[in-house]
């Protein structure tokens, strides 16, 4: 194989785009080892020599035989040596995956700045998920009660139980959320719901609050409906060292006039270890 | 039949702890050994842009995953997905409802292991539950997906069925250009005005004659708390959907409409309601007899889950092609995921998961229930597995899932279920096999590198049904009255398996179990079967005898008067009479007059030896072996072939054909059990000559007494011959063609049994040389009634 650098650009989309990075030894063009597949000109079977990147599930995989579908199977020969950036194809008494990239450049001299790339892919999803958050809070669950189903909560159709979780808000990271603000978190329904993070009582943690709504729902920056908001509250200083820990009115009822926020995805709930993470990130995203 | 259940998750995902639930399966009808199985299964990548399925392409043994679902995100794969082969193209068709955006998609790939995301056909919004069915025709895919077409709410007629009469190779929308609304009346309101719908199941099953069904949940009023109201609705089309309107062919008489109410005015749980862990509410299946284009069998669950009204799964059949239908022929309370499956031989198979608490802890019990009775009783119901109910660590909502799914091919079952999989040996009574690691010493699931323990969590669970398809040709041939009067027939096959299967119920034309492994029951015997006799003891229980080939002869007998009750283990029958001289030819068995049975042997070496019960004790001991050939006279060649009848008089009758193509026959000279028995008669010079050598010989008692007994030659031929009075001295009548009067067959016939059915009427199987196995029988109880034409019996079983 020809000398192929990677451009810092190149190695960042692959990077993100790849559940396998890895380097291997080609042992045969043209050909497959897994069940069902016919051999095409486009497949190789490759000897994984070093991993940077792989699913944790499928166990090591040096010195495994793998069919990699190729890209393109020009430049490529029997015995090169070849780091392949790929995705995802079958897993079976063997592995398959589909090429994304390559470079000869060893897995081993990337691998940190494969894991840089992805750590920062993951950083700016969250930051999107705090941008799109209306309130940010840390605290704890004290208790979780079902609330009764009605017409006007998501999911009711398919039968989705809603719940809500009574909190000790230990701190407001954004948005100004009564003292009393409960996280409401649906059970039941189609498998979509599952992507909701659960609560449950002595749950310690940091959620990223929005409205009632799917998980998938495209709203990142709801509008603002003063009907359903309390009173609002007066934004933290942004030299603040904890942001918004001032007391804050309570709901007079618990049914008053309460804004109905929950935690739509896995990321926006984080462990109370990741708050300096988040307040990293809220300043990054230009968010108080 | 051999029943193998294998959890389908690989060894290469050994680490994986998802709830993979709500399984759909598919078998290429062209090619069983391809299997597709969907679940709700993320990819193995952090980095997901695709739903996945499980295939298969060597029956079912291993399992692969394949990422090729369109519209996934790295989220949420995929949301419902269902999975159909074509008939007889091997392509792959999938309705799903995309993760991305839940829009339903209609999928297509002419290679399902390969690396290429499926064709999306389809791809519209606002649906619920796409579920796919197929056929082929004159090589043409005719593909149906159902649904709940939730995009139709403001009229309410949401029970959909989009189809294409040509969709295999053709490019978007390949055909889906057609949705036939089943709904002809008012369904529920939705609350805030959302529109009105039936239920989220809509499932079609298709005949090979182009009769299809289709069967829906015509919600009438909904509450999201308390109950919903729903008609079970089944709707027919008579040919492929392919004309100007589709799946009206039934009109209920009650209101004119089309789509016949099975049920109306059912209560059902809310779709939020729980059944342990797992949601249910809408629970349907349907299937129809590939036999029978009009018998249709419909399954649903009503009732609120409750204990004053369980969730309760019912089976309903019509045999008028949906127009009038049975009451509840099957009934099982707290039950959901009802999969109905309809075998080449009429077999009904249902898969049902069961809740249960044992010991305060919620159990998923899933069972695969069997009738061979069009559901009047049930034949079987196994426990595949009894796991705990646990949504721990469940990152979805649907534990096990809103279905399973059971399909037939042939006459064999495929089915689908999820569940627990934590590995424990009890909570799989008929066994299983995982392809990823675990410890079944402590119950531990273990990752790839078989040492690090891995959460328990739900798997998904593939089984197959497989048919006994006997191999070559039988060399053996017998059957035998229960004590109830039902008969039960055995062969042994060229493969050296010994079959044997018996009539359900006691009625005369009651259908006949599947083929069933003698020696999974008895146990296993030394050498392939070569010869068979059977008959019953004084007290009604019936004994048999197998030589096999290494030259033994055994037995084996009902060890109680129950008629279905076990039988004994084999038992060396040499070792309690006596050694016989040489390997055994021929068998045959008849009682004597006092009940007493005696047991004819004929031996390569030209022997003829009988032995008999000594007392009419049923247990009494046997005599040692008695040379027949010295009481009775010599014979000029060694015995091929032997058959023995009691006469109108109860005196017994023997016949031995033998090599040089000669049969004599002798019986019992008086009435006394104990009489002599005349010298050989030369049965030819008294009936007729025959073409050929006898190959095979049997002989029965007609209503009336009078005996009928059959020869085949080795030219092809099947000649009978009949007491022509009651009179049990009276002569015989000449050779008859009974192939001229059945019908021809395919081959020279190799074994034969015949033996009356319980209304007297006689039934008589032959096999034939290239390995097929055929019946016949009397049309009527008249003793001189015509026979049917012959029957392919191994279809039939």
């Amino acid at each position: 194989m020809k000398e192929t650098p990677i451009s810092p650009d190149r190695l960042r989309e692959w990077s993100q785009a790849s559940a396998f990075v890895f380097t291997g030894r080609i042992e045969a063009m043209g050909s497959t080892n897994l069940d069902g597949a016919k051999a095409e000109p486009r497949m190789a079977t490759v000897q994984v020599e070093e991993v940077a990147v792989a699913p944790a599930e499928l166990g090591d995989l040096h010195g495994r035989v793998i069919t990699v579908y190729l890209e393109t199977p020009d430049d490529l020969a029997k015995g090169d040596q070849v780091t392949f950036f790929a995705r995802s194809w079958q897993v079976g008494r063997n592995i398959g995956v589909v090429e994304i990239g390559r470079t000869s450049v060893p897995a081993s001299s990337v691998a940190p700045d494969i894991v840089g790339a992805q750590l920062q892919q993951l950083d700016d999803q969250l930051i999107e998920r705090i941008r799109g958050a209306e309130a940010i809070i840390s605290g704890i669950v004290t208790a979780t009660q079902p609330v009764p189903r009605t017409a006007d909560l998501p999911g009711f159709e398919e039968g989705v139980q809603w719940w809500v979780a009574d909190m000790w808000i230990g701190s407001v990271e954004k948005g100004s959320p009564p003292e009393d603000q409960r996280i409401w978190f649906p059970e039941g329904g189609e498998n979509i719901w599952g992507l909701v993070p659960k609560a449950h009582p002595r749950q310690e943690g940091v959620w990223l609050l929005r409205p009632l709504g799917e998980p998938l729902d495209d709203d990142e920056h709801p509008a603002d409906d003063p009907e359903d908001h309390p009173q609002p509250h007066p934004e933290p200083h942004p030299d603040d060292k904890h942001p918004n820990t001032q007391r804050r009115p309570r709901r007079k009822d618990p049914d008053d006039g309460e804004r109905r926020l929950m935690a739509r995805q896995r990321l926006d709930f984080h462990a109370s270890s990741d708050l300096p993470r988040i307040r990293t990130l809220l300043q990054r995203a230009g968010q108080p | 039949m051999p029943l193998r259940v294998i959890n389908i998750i690989p060894l290469n995902m050994g680490a994986e702890t998802n709830f993979d639930s709500e399984p759909s399966i598919t078998v290429n009808p062209a090619n069983t050994q391809e299997i597709v199985i969907s679940t709700f299964t993320p990819d193995t990548g952090t980095v997901v842009t695709r739903g996945t399925y499980f295939f298969s392409t060597d029956g079912g043994a291993n399992w692969a995953i394949n990422n090729i679902v369109p519209g996934g995100t790295a989220l949420l794969p995929n949301r419902d997905i269902s999975v159909r082969f074509g008939g007889s193209t091997g392509v792959l068709y999938a309705g799903i409802l995309r993760g991305d955006n839940g829009n339903l998609a209609i999928l297509r790939t002419a290679n399902f292991a390969g690396a290429v995301a499926m064709d999306i056909l389809v791809d519209r919004a606002n649906d619920d539950q796409p579920w796919v069915e197929t056929a082929t025709v004159a090589g043409r895919d005719r593909v149906y997906i159902s649904s709940n077409d939730t995009s139709q709410r403001p009229n309410g007629f949401t029970a959909s069925v989009d189809f294409s009469l040509d969709a295999a190779t053709a490019a978007a929308p390949a055909g889906f250009t057609n949705t036939a609304r089943l709904e002809p009346r008012a369904t529920a309101a939705l609350p805030l005005m959302a529109g009105n719908q039936d239920g989220p199941s809509v499932r079609v099953a298709i005949h090979p004659s182009g009769v299809m069904y289709a069967a829906y949940l015509g919600w009438r009023t909904f509450s999201a708390t308390t109950s919903n109201t729903t008609d079970i609705v089944v709707c027919r089309d008579g040919n492929w959907a392919s004309g100007t309107t589709q799946f009206q062919a039934l009109v209920d008489p009650g209101d004119l409409q089309s789509g016949r109410r099975v049920a109306t005015g059912v209560t059902v749980a809310p779709l939020g309601t729980l059944l342990g862990t797992q949601r249910i509410g809408s629970s349907l299946s349907i299937a129809v007899d590939p036999r029978d284009s009009q018998r249709v069998y419909v399954a649903w669950c009503d009732g609120l889950a409750t204990t004053a009204s369980p969730y309760t799964l019912r089976v309903r059949r019509s045999d008028d092609g949906g127009a009038n239908w049975t009451g509840d022929l099957f009934t099982k309370a707290n039950a959901t995921n009802p999969g109905l499956a309809v075998n080449s031989r009429g077999t009904v198979g249902l898969l049902y998961q069961q809740f249960a608490t044992l010991a305060a802890v919620g159990r998923w019990r899933t069972h695969y229930a069997q009738s061979i009775d069009r559901f009047t009783t049930t034949f079987s119901d196994l426990t595949l597995a009894d796991v705990i109910d646990s949504s721990t660590g469940a990152a979805l909502t649907v534990i096990i899932g809103d279905y399973a799914n059971l399909m037939a091919i042939g006459k064999d079952f495929y089915g689908v279920f999820c569940a627990q999989n934590a590995p424990l040996t009890a909570n799989f009574p008929v066994g299983v096999t995982y392809l990823r690691n675990a410890d079944w010493a402590t119950g531990t699931l273990r990752a790839v590198n078989n040492t690090t323990a891995v959460s328990v969590s739900v798997d998904p669970f593939f089984f197959h049904d497989q048919a006994l398809a006997p191999v070559g040709n039988f060399a053996a041939l017998t059957v035998g009255r229960l004590p109830d009067s039902r008969l039960e027939l055995w062969g042994s096959d060229g493969g050296g398996v010994l079959f044997s299967t018996w009539k359900w119920t006691t009625h005369p034309d009651a259908d006949w179990v599947p083929l069933m492994d003698f020696n999974e029951e008895v146990g296993a015997l030394p050498a392939a079967v070569t010869e068979l006799t059977v008959a019953p003891l004084p007290d009604g229980r019936l004994e048999l005898w197998a030589a096999t080939a290494n030259g033994q002869l055994f037995s084996t007998w009902k060890t109680t008067t129950d008629p279905n009750g076990n039988w004994s283990g084999w038992a060396d029958f040499n070792a309690e009479v006596g050694p016989l001289p040489a390997a055994v030819t021929a068998l045959t068995v008849a009682p004597l007059q006092d009940g007493r049975l005696e047991l004819w042997a004929s031996t390569v070496n030209s022997g003829l030896f009988s032995t008999w019960k000594l007392t009419t004790d049923p247990n009494g001991d046997w005599a040692g072996w008695a040379d027949f050939i010295a009481e009775v006279g010599t014979l000029p060649a060694a015995v091929t072939a032997l058959t023995v009848a009691p006469l109108s008089d109860g005196r017994l009758e023997l016949w031995a054909s033998t090599a040089n193509g000669q049969l004599f026959s002798t019986w019992k000279i008086n009435s006394d059990p104990n009489g002599n028995w005349s010298g050989w008669a030369d049965f030819i010079a008294e009936v007729g000559t025959l073409p050929a050598a006898v190959t095979a010989m049997t002989v029965a008692p007609l209503p009336d007494g009078r005996l009928e007994l059959w020869a085949s030659t080795a030219n092809g031929g099947l000649f009978s011959t009949w007491k022509v009075t009651t009179n049990p001295n009276a002569d015989w009548t000449g050779w008859a063609d009974f192939i001229a009067e059945v019908g021809t067959l395919p081959a020279v016939v190799t074994a034969m049994t015949v033996a009356p059915l319980p209304d007297g009427r006689l039934e008589l199987w032959a096999s034939t040389a290239n390995g097929q196995l055929f019946s016949t029988w009397k049309t009527t109880t008249d003793p001189n009634a015509t026979w049917t034409g012959w029957a392919d019996f191994i279809a039939e079983v």
